[in-house]
């Protein structure tokens, strides 16, 4: 008798054959989609590689400009345009509304839209009215279109990265400019995490180690545990406000007061932000900077010594490291409990950086693998193992505690931070007055105790609860996190079993405005994209579905009669045909015949395992 | 100590449909024995359950982290990013189960105070228990006032230790309700620790 092979339940990659029609589907690809600069990058049997521009760099600047005729110039182009037409560092904007930004100091480095009050903040250039996820947008289709160009194959999949400290706003914005650009994405990973699974596939680190991620406008910490095959985040920390970004404004603050200059001018202060990273990179190799500044009426010598510089960065790395401090603290672990250090981000290719962050871990860091690339890699290398299958797994974690608002505007955590992701909790609420219908569920991030100082993610609320006396009504409230770390939140008066899946609208999601203005513009080319992709998920379902019948009906095909058994075959061989054509709607309906057709299959099936059970046989 | 065998033998047999080739699965099965495809988790299943352990409160840290990694390997989300879309949802509600077990197991006094909770229903609260009203209040005004808070310190771990080991010993004789009272005491004198930033071997 031939045997069948059987793989390990759940360690299969699935189905081989499958794998070719899936390159029709197109490839999948890691991208960085980072503060200051981009990269994309696409990983062959786990060795990864950048994708080069025309110039051989291989980060692209995420900036775009919009010119007078509203034409908009993304990446090395966008920087040559006039100061003001161009838009940089748009992921800080990512889920913020414009009250957030103006309350912050970086106000001023955005030609912000004043007219909108809800939603996620808006900008303005040229009279164009422009969101940061269309920023984002435009870029990841540069991007997308620099790989594609290279490969000559179509790119529709890819592992997008974020800062692990990005709240759930943020997350779902950067999810929208990905789809958006026609990109689907396979997994958000966080970009610590990222950089740990490239140094950790290719140098196998094992043991505790801290990754030290400092770009241009952020800072993240996370603590992770790296072992053969599995790569587990324990904590994580940050600040998405912090980067060296902060270093350039700080050493223009130190130009303009040492010229007396108090109200800079935007072009002004832009031009000397580019004189402030020259000197930044300058003094990576030299000891003082000098250079004749001319603008305008202003003329001076702009100067600025390594001692210098190593006073503004002081304060900046110091906040960096309290971060580092409270991660450990927080999993009581100690600096002597680490195997090491990495370093990740533009930033930390500072010689003065570099040597705070080992003086603090008493270790010489790892940067073996550059730090501006390292993420990108790390985003290829789990693209080719989310698409072909691998042996590593990335376990990550909720970066920021989650929950809603009770009396008294105070909020109660309904997840920690640190908390293992995927991760799903309930928990149980009641009315608060007599007869109360209606409830109004307001979800947060953050860590501190009243709701004004945590990040409002969405608001609904549950209608339909049967008036009952104060605190009789039971309202349990489902919180889960994915493996991309994005919330999806349920409501469900428990008592009389109204059940209620409510659509949450996140408070700082697209304005209603600007999603209108999208489709006019036709960006939802995405539209087209959608269809495509629900082909293809009917497709691989239907595909699924037959596999799975196939091998029911040759380890129990033997309990059906002829005739019943031809019947169900003659389905499956139309249904089969269908699974490679375009028509899904038929391929659907052919499906559900197919339920019918086998209804009494399963039946007999079930009924067989149950009698075998009880009369004590294996089955 | 383990749960008693012919208590499992005589479990009625429960079977589902699966969700992929709609045959029988059985009750605690996470895959479908036919066609492999990843099953809905039981909503009741218990923490023990969801890591494939034995149950008992006798675990090693070391058991703990195998048996997490064993299981949350073979489901994780990213094992599933091209199977059916019912599989992708079970993913993700089995490794927020089996998270979740993991988070309360391997912590020992957690784990106790589960053991109690699955075997008779006792919750251990976190209120100071009432017996204990008096030391409490002499230990927290001497840390709040002495210079020597070392010495505080030393009798806080010591309560916890003493506390923790009742617990156990009374589980052994299987004296739930005396247990609960110990591990409540224990979960107390955790509690004052953190405040005073007195890290507790907790093993």
């Amino acid at each position: 008798m031939k045997l069948l092979q059987l793989c390990e339940p759940g360690q299969t990659p699935l189905p081989h054959e499958e794998r070719k029609n899936k390159e029709n589907e197109g490839l999948a690809v890691g991208i960085d989609l980072g503060t200051t600069h981009s990269l994309i990058a696409f990983s062959v049997q786990g060795s990864p590689r950048v994708f080069k521009g025309e110039q051989e760099k291989p980060l692209v600047p995420s900036a775009i400009a919009i010119d007078e005729k509203g034409n908009k110039k993304v990446g090395e182009e966008a920087l040559l345009c006039n100061p003001q037409h161009i838009i940089r560092s748009a992921k800080r904007l990512m889920g913020k509304s414009l009250q957030d930004v103006q309350m912050s100091s970086m106000a001023r480095a955005y030609p912000l839209d004043p007219d909108n009050d809800k939603g996620m903040v808006g900008l303005k250039v040229n009279g164009v009215r422009i969101t940061p996820i269309e920023v984002g947008m435009c870029i990841l289709d540069f991007l997308k279109k620099r790989a594609e160009k290279f490969l000559n194959l179509p790119i529709n999949k890819a592992v997008i990265t974020v800062p692990a400290y990005f709240d759930d706003a943020a997350r779902k914005a950067t999810q929208e400019a990905a789809s958006l650009s026609g990109i689907k994405v396979l997994r958000l990973i966080n970009e610590p995490t990222a950089a740990a699974l490239a140094y950790g596939l290719d140098q196998g680190l094992e043991g505790l180690y801290i990754v030290y991620d400092f770009g241009g406008g952020t800072f993240d910490v996370s603590l992770l545990s790296l072992e053969k095959e599995v790569f587990r985040v324990i904590a994580t920390g940050g600040n998405t406000q912090l980067g060296g970004d902060d270093i350039d404004q700080s050493i223009v603050q130190h130009w303009l007061e040492k010229n007396g200059l108090k109200n800079p001018s935007t072009r002004l202060y832009q031009q000397l932000l580019f004189f402030a990273k020259k000197a930044k990179e300058y003094l990576s190799s030299n000891k003082k900077f000098i250079e004749n500044f001319k603008s305008g009426e202003n003329k001076f010598t702009l100067h600025l010594t390594l001692k210098d510089l190593e006073k503004i960065v002081d304060p900046i790395v110091q906040k960096t490291l309290n971060c580092c401090t409270q991660v450990l603290e927080d999993k009581q672990k100690s600096i002597q409990d680490l195997k090491g250090v990495v370093l990740v981000g533009g930033t930390t290719k500072m010689p003065c950086v570099q040597e705070k962050v080992a003086t603090y871990f008493k270790k010489e860091p790892l940067c073996t693998i550059d730090p501006e690339k390292v993420v990108a890699y790390g985003a290829a290398l789990q693209a080719e193992a989310l698409t072909t299958g691998a042996n590593h797994l990335l376990l990550d974690v909720l970066p920021l505690s989650l929950g809603i608002e009770t009396m008294g505007g105070l909020t109660e955590k309904i997840i920690d931070r640190n908390t293992p992701i995927p991760a799903v909790k309930r928990q149980e609420f009641t009315t608060y007055q007599d007869g109360q219908s209606g409830m109004l569920i307001h979800v947060v991030q953050g860590e501190r105790e009243k709701v004004e100082d945590c990040r409002s993610l969405a608001s609904f609320s549950l209608k339909g609860i049967p008036p009952q006396v104060a605190g009789q009504a039971r309202i349990e409230v489902t919180f889960q996190v994915d493996a991309d770390g994005l919330l999806t939140v349920r409501a469900q008066e428990k008592k009389t079993g109204i059940h209620q899946e409510v659509q949450v609208k996140a408070t700082y999601g697209l304005h209603k405005k600007d999603a209108e203005r999208l489709v006019r513009e036709g960006f939802y080319h995405a539209k087209e994209d959608m269809a495509k992709r629900q082909i293809i998920q009917e497709q691989v379902e239907a595909q699924r579905i037959l596999q799975a019948l196939e091998k029911a009906l040759e380890k129990e095909g033997s309990l059906l009669a002829p005739l019943e058994r031809k019947l169900i075959d003659q389905q499956k061989n139309v249904c089969k045909k269908l699974c490679s054509s375009t028509d899904y709607q038929t391929l659907k309906k052919e499906m559900e015949k197919l339920e019918q057709v086998t209804e009494n299959f399963a039946k007999m099936r079930m009924n067989q395992a149950i009698q075998a059970s009880f009369s004590g046989k294996k089955i | 100590m383990c749960k008693k065998e012919e208590q499992r033998g005589v479990e009625i047999p429960v079977f589902f449909s699966c969700s992929g080739c709609r045959g029988p699965v059985s009750f605690n099965d996470i895959f479908c024995s036919c066609c492999e495809s990843l099953q809905k988790p039981n909503a009741n299943i218990s923490h023990y359950g969801a890591l494939d352990l034995p149950s008992s409160f006798y675990l090693t840290e070391d058991q703990i982290e195998k048996a997490y990694k064993k299981r949350i390997t073979q489901v994780h989300p990213d094992r599933f990013t091209d199977a059916l879309e019912s599989e992708k949802k079970h993913a993700t509600l089995w490794s927020a189960a089996i998270n979740k077990a993991y988070e309360a197991l391997k912590d020992p006094l957690e784990r106790l105070k589960y053991w109690v909770f699955l075997e008779k229903s006792i919750p251990v609260d976190e209120s100071p228990p009432v017996e204990l009203l008096s030391a409490i209040m002499e230990v927290e005004e001497a840390l709040n006032n002495t210079n020597d808070k070392d010495a505080w310190k030393k009798k806080i771990e010591k309560s916890y230790k003493g506390a923790f080991s009742a617990s156990v010993k009374s589980l052994e004789k299987s004296e739930y309700e005396k247990a609960a009272a110990f591990l409540k005491e224990a979960t107390y004198w955790l509690k004052v620790g953190r405040r005073y930033n007195i890290s507790i071997g907790n093993k």
